[in-house]
């Protein structure tokens, strides 16, 4: 685990319980890690084991139960809903396995959004040429294709600079070579503008691409690996 | 399994359980209408037919000068004729000095013991005159109520100049006099005027009428010919100055109440069919957006092997549970609101049995639109959903095809916010969502309108037929006709400024096969108390030759200007003239016709005189003229302007009213309800979308915004098209309003336009907030962890 002092993230003890009536799952049960700057951070568990739970929880959408976290200076567990929309709309770009567009932008004018929030947010154009969409810019979401579609959310998420980039299966609803694709570009952005990012997958051949590999299980991170060298997006074997 | 899906059911009704209840409310208010509306519609007209056939009422009326009780006979043997009736009726004066105006009545004459009279009287209170009591009489409970009257209340009455104090011993109801009129009016004067009912041999000595009549009712044989018989009544009258017979159709109650009944009819049949139509136009609407919404589940159910059938019925199951709440609701509040009601209307009716009683057919018919409508929208969704391949609605739905519309073209869009931009793209792109929740709010609000402007369209009818067209502040009435002098004189009597002789004339008028009874008014030359204005607002002048007759008189004969009409004076020596139509003017109230007064009295043979005069009065100095016009014997009735229009505007009005505040209620729930389902079913059509924003970083404010304007965008739309919606239901509405002789026009005044606009902009304020709040609530991580 790294030094936290010059950490982007810095996450302590986080737990998160869901209460359904008499029921109470323990989604998070102690959750410690450290996302240093510009790293490369692949995520991979059992279904439920709560990896959804802490991507969510990191990226302002949800609060923990308890526990301590975090970003830079921000204290993000006291954070109100109005600081916790700031961080979000500020430091974070995150990409879900449904795209997630607005139909009735187009893929120009969804990355542009971002543009309202940030004042340093790259031009759509420019985002969107980071995933290899340049001749895609005044398609609808229904005109383009799933991975398409994927790549503009990551051209979305990625047009503000983020500090953090979140990514909950972002090829979970794609085809092996697409899914190369997308994970391409995320690797272009990763390197390019070296915003720390974190990728959930269930394809353990991801692996290789990240610096560091976390194993979750059961609500906590059960083993962390360091990879020595990182392998391309050509080079993932499905 | 059906099991399971009743749960679901349940369920779902309890997470749409705002929309649930504010579609079943205006379910609610569309039946609530129908039932109180026709409800009350029709116990009024039962009310009067029970009262009908209990009291006797005839069919056949007529008056006549005098003729000996023998002429009674001949009458019963005319062909059709099952029973005559024949009495003396005699106005009289009462001499009563503390009252406000002068007090009069109709004095009866009692059918005779052994007579085998047919008509009958209701008592209300106290008993009938005894035979061999002379100075006992009954009077119309309306009179009693009126004047407070007691049972042993001394009635002192000049009959025949011979003041009599009569003793009233009961009240009672009668078919023939459910509203009581001095001749020549329109509208009852209780507290002035009534009928008292006495022992014929009395009433015969005060008047020289020993072995004679002056007033008969027919009742006819099944199936006889109501015209053949009035021309044979004519005809054995003539000789005895017969006045003309006419049917229930002219007799002054009978017209009076039809009438009545006749106003109330558009608003309490036609439009509460609207309303309905309305309310269950808008739950199909409701309805198929609701189940279009259901599509992964649909599509879930079907994977997991549901048939088509089984989902569809769940759906329909669904619309069912939430018309059917609405109509039982709606059944309930119309009970409640139709017995309100026709405890209201129990004040302008006085008929014995008049119980509020919900139609079964309403029942029925509203069961069947509020169900119909709801399983129709709910089938139409849940079939296409259903229908789709399980494997290919599982699929993420496919995103919403948008395109480029011509707002881009212009290069307007670029220059917008993003919030704008994509609000506007919402209601853009998807033309026909946005139009069905525009029409919705925009039929809402029309019937809102149509509810609302009666009392405009009367007052404006009070405005032009008592400000521009009646402008006199009085009227005196004299016993016969005077020459002009006496009408001068009157000049002279502090408290009247200025007075103009009309001769007023009974007349039969005729074009073709069509006939009405009218008075003719004689007017003086030159314009004054009296104008005559045409269709365009301008004022015309009276010409010396022809006639010149309100719109309704001359649609009534089917006649314009150049027309020729016959005219049968019924009165004096009953000259028959052709004449020719010179003019048609806009009036408002009341069938009317005049001509040249100086042309009229040549017809009739006479020198100039008037029966009539039209006074204005000083109203520095009219107090106590009613003592001093007493004094002039020639004088029979002074009434004021004022005191009428306040008694049009406390029945003839007040009956319209009552509904007109029932409707619009109904109306601004409709209004509200529509407005939230409209915007609260897009907010679960768009909860995804703007939790992805929300996500990114929108705020909550942004987010509210992009509804919020979407919401503006449809609503404000529908401000202007409910504005041509409801103009169009109010002349639709006055165009089918019954009574021959009242023409609302169509005026919408301000505060109605406020009213409805009001009432649309605080819906749509109210839920605003309440999607507001929603989307503060909105659980970003639920709702983008499921698929769309
Ligand atoms: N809103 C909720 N209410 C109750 N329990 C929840 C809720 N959300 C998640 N859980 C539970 O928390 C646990 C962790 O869920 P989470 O979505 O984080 O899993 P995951 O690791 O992302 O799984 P997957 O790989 O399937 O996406 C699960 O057991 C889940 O049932
Ligand atoms: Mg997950």
């Amino acid at each position: 685990m790294g030094a936290g002092d010059d950490a982007v993230l810095h996450a302590r003890g986080l737990t998160k319980d869901y209460r359904t009536g008499e029921v109470v799952v323990q989604a998070l049960r102690g959750v410690d890690l450290d996302l240093e700057p510009g790293e490369l951070v692949v995520l991979l568990g059992p279904s439920g084991s709560g990896k959804s739970t802490l991507f969510n929880i990191l990226g302002g959408l949800d609060v923990p139960t308890s526990g301590e976290l975090i970003y830079r200076d921000h204290d993000l567990i006291r954070a109100d809903e109005a600081e916790l929309t700031r961080y979000r709309s500020e430091h974070v770009g995150f990409v879900f396995q449904f795209y997630n567009l607005l139909p009735a932008l187009t893929a120009r004018e969804n990355v542009a959004l971002v543009g309202e929030l940030v004042e340093r947010a790259l031009s759509a154009e420019e985002a969107l040429a980071l995933v290899g969409l340049s001749d895609r810019l005044d398609h609808f979401p229904s005109q383009l294709s799933g991975g398409e579609q994927q790549r503009v959310a990551i051209a979305r998420a990625v047009a503000k600079q983020p500090d953090l980039l979140l990514c909950d299966e972002p090829t979970g609803a794609l085809d092996v070579e697409t899914g190369r694709v997308v994970i391409k570009a995320l690797l272009d952005v990763n390197r390019k503008m070296a915003s720390t990012t974190a990728i959930i997958t269930h394809n353990a051949a991801i692996a290789g691409i990240a610096d560091r590999v976390l194993h979750f299980s059961q609500g906590r991170v059960a083993s962390e690996e360091r990879n020595r060298t990182r392998i391309t997006a050509e080079e993932i074997a499905w | 399994m059906v099991s399971v899906l009743a749960r679901k059911l349940w369920r779902d009704l309890g997470r749409l359980r705002w929309q649930v209840l504010s579609i079943a409310f205006v379910v609610a208010a569309g039946v609530a209408i129908l039932v109180s509306a026709v409800g009350t519609f029709r116990s009024l007209e039962r009310a009067r037919a029970g009262f009908y056939a209990t009291a006797h009422f005839p069919q056949v009326f007529v008056r006549l000068t005098r003729a000996p009780d023998a002429v009674a006979t001949q009458l019963a043997r005319i062909d059709g004729v099952q029973g005559v009736e024949t009495r003396l009726a005699f106005s009289v004066r009462l001499d009563l000095p503390e009252a406000r105006a002068p007090v009069a009545a109709l004095a009866l004459s009692l059918p005779r013991p052994g007579d085998g009279a047919r008509s009958r009287l209701l008592l209300e209170w106290g008993r009938l005159p005894r035979p061999e009591a002379p100075r006992e009489v009954v009077v119309n409970e309306a009179f009693a109520l009126a004047r407070g009257m007691r049972p042993g209340e001394r009635l002192p009455v000049i009959l025949n100049g011979q003041r009599e104090t009569l003793t009233v011993v009961g009240a009672v109801l009668s078919a023939e006099h459910v509203a009581v009129m001095r001749p020549g009016e329109h509208i009852p004067d209780d507290e002035h005027y009534g009928v008292i009912w006495l022992d014929a041999g009395t009433l015969a000595a005060a008047y020289r009428a020993e072995g004679t009549f002056n007033e008969a009712q027919l009742w006819l044989a099944p199936g006889a010919r109501e015209d053949a018989v009035i021309g044979a009544v004519d005809r054995v009258l003539g000789p005895h100055g017969g006045y003309g017979a006419n049917g229930r159709s002219e007799q002054p109650a009978h017209k009076f109440v039809d009438g009545e009944l006749q106003e109330l009819e558009v608003e309490a049949t036609v439009l509460p069919v609207i309303f309905l139509g309305v309310a269950a136009f808008l739950l199909n609407m409701v309805l198929a957006r609701i189940v279009a919404q259901e599509r992964t589940q649909v599509a879930t159910l079907r994977a997991l092997g549901f048939g088509v059938g089984t989902v569809v019925r769940h759906y329909l199951l669904l619309a069912t549970v939430i018309s059917g709440a609405g109509w039982v609701a709606g059944v309930g509040l119309g009970v409640l609101l139709g017995g309100g009601m026709t405890a209201m209307y129990r004040a302008f009716f006085r008929f014995p049995e008049f119980e509020f009683r919900a139609e079964p057919s309403v029942l029925v018919l509203s069961l069947a639109i509020s169900l119909g409508a709801g399983l129709m929208g709910a089938l139409a969704s849940a079939l296409r959903l259903a229908r789709l391949a399980p494997a290919e609605a599982l699929q993420p739905a496919p995103p919403h095809a948008f395109r480029r519309g011509w707002l881009e073209r212009l290069g307007l869009m670029a220059r917008l916010p993003m919030t704008a931009r994509l609000a506007l793209r919402n209601v853009a792109g998807r033309p026909l969502r946005a139009a069905s929740s525009t029409v919705g709010v925009a039929a809402a609000m029309g019937i809102l309108v149509v509810g609302a402007f009666w009392q405009d369209a009367f007052e404006a009818l009070v405005v032009h037929q008592f400000q521009r067209v009646q402008r006199e502040d009085g009227s005196v009435v004299f016993m016969d006709p005077v020459p002009d002098r006496a009408v001068r004189s009157l000049e002279h009597v502090p408290g009247i400024r200025r007075a103009e002789g009309v001769r007023v004339v009974p007349v039969r008028m005729r074009a073709g096969r069509l006939h009405k009874r009218v008075a003719l008014m004689g007017l003086p030359g030159s314009a004054g108390l009296r104008r005559l204005v045409g269709k365009d607002g301008s004022e015309l002048t009276l010409p010396d030759h022809g006639l010149v007759m309100s719109s309704h008189l001359a649609d009534g004969l089917g006649v314009g200007p150049g027309a020729r009409v016959t005219l049968e004076v019924l009165e004096g020596k009953r000259p028959r003239r052709a004449l020719v139509v010179a003019a048609v003017v806009e009036e408002r109230l009341g069938m009317s016709a005049y001509m040249d007064r100086d042309a009229l009295c040549a017809l009739l043979g006479e020198a100039p005189s008037a029966s009539l005069a039209l006074v204005a009065l000083d109203p520095l100095a009219s107090d106590g003229l009613q003592g001093r016009l007493a004094r002039f014997p020639a004088v029979v009735t002074f009434s004021v302007k004022q005191a009428m229009l306040s008694r049009f505007q406390d029945t003839m009005m007040e009956i319209v009213l009552v509904f007109s505040l029932v409707l619009t209620l109904l109306a601004a729930l409709v209004v509200a309800g529509i407005v939230y389902n409209a915007a609260r079913i897009q907010v679960s059509e768009r909860e995804r979308e703007l939790a992805t924003m929300r996500v990114m970083g929108f705020s909550r404010g942004d987010i509210s915004e992009v509804l919020i304007l979407e919401l503006a965008l449809q609503v404000l739309p529908a401000l202007v098209l409910g504005a041509l919606v409801g103009q169009g239901l109010c002349t639709a509405a006055v165009q089918l309003f019954g009574p021959e002789d009242l023409s609302l026009p169509v005026v919408i005044a301000g505060r109605t336009w406020a009213l409805a606009v009001g009432v649309v902009l605080a819906s749509a304020t109210v839920t605003a907030l309440a999607v507001r709040r929603r989307l503060d609530r909105l659980d970003l991580v639920a709702v983008l962890k499921v698929r769309e």
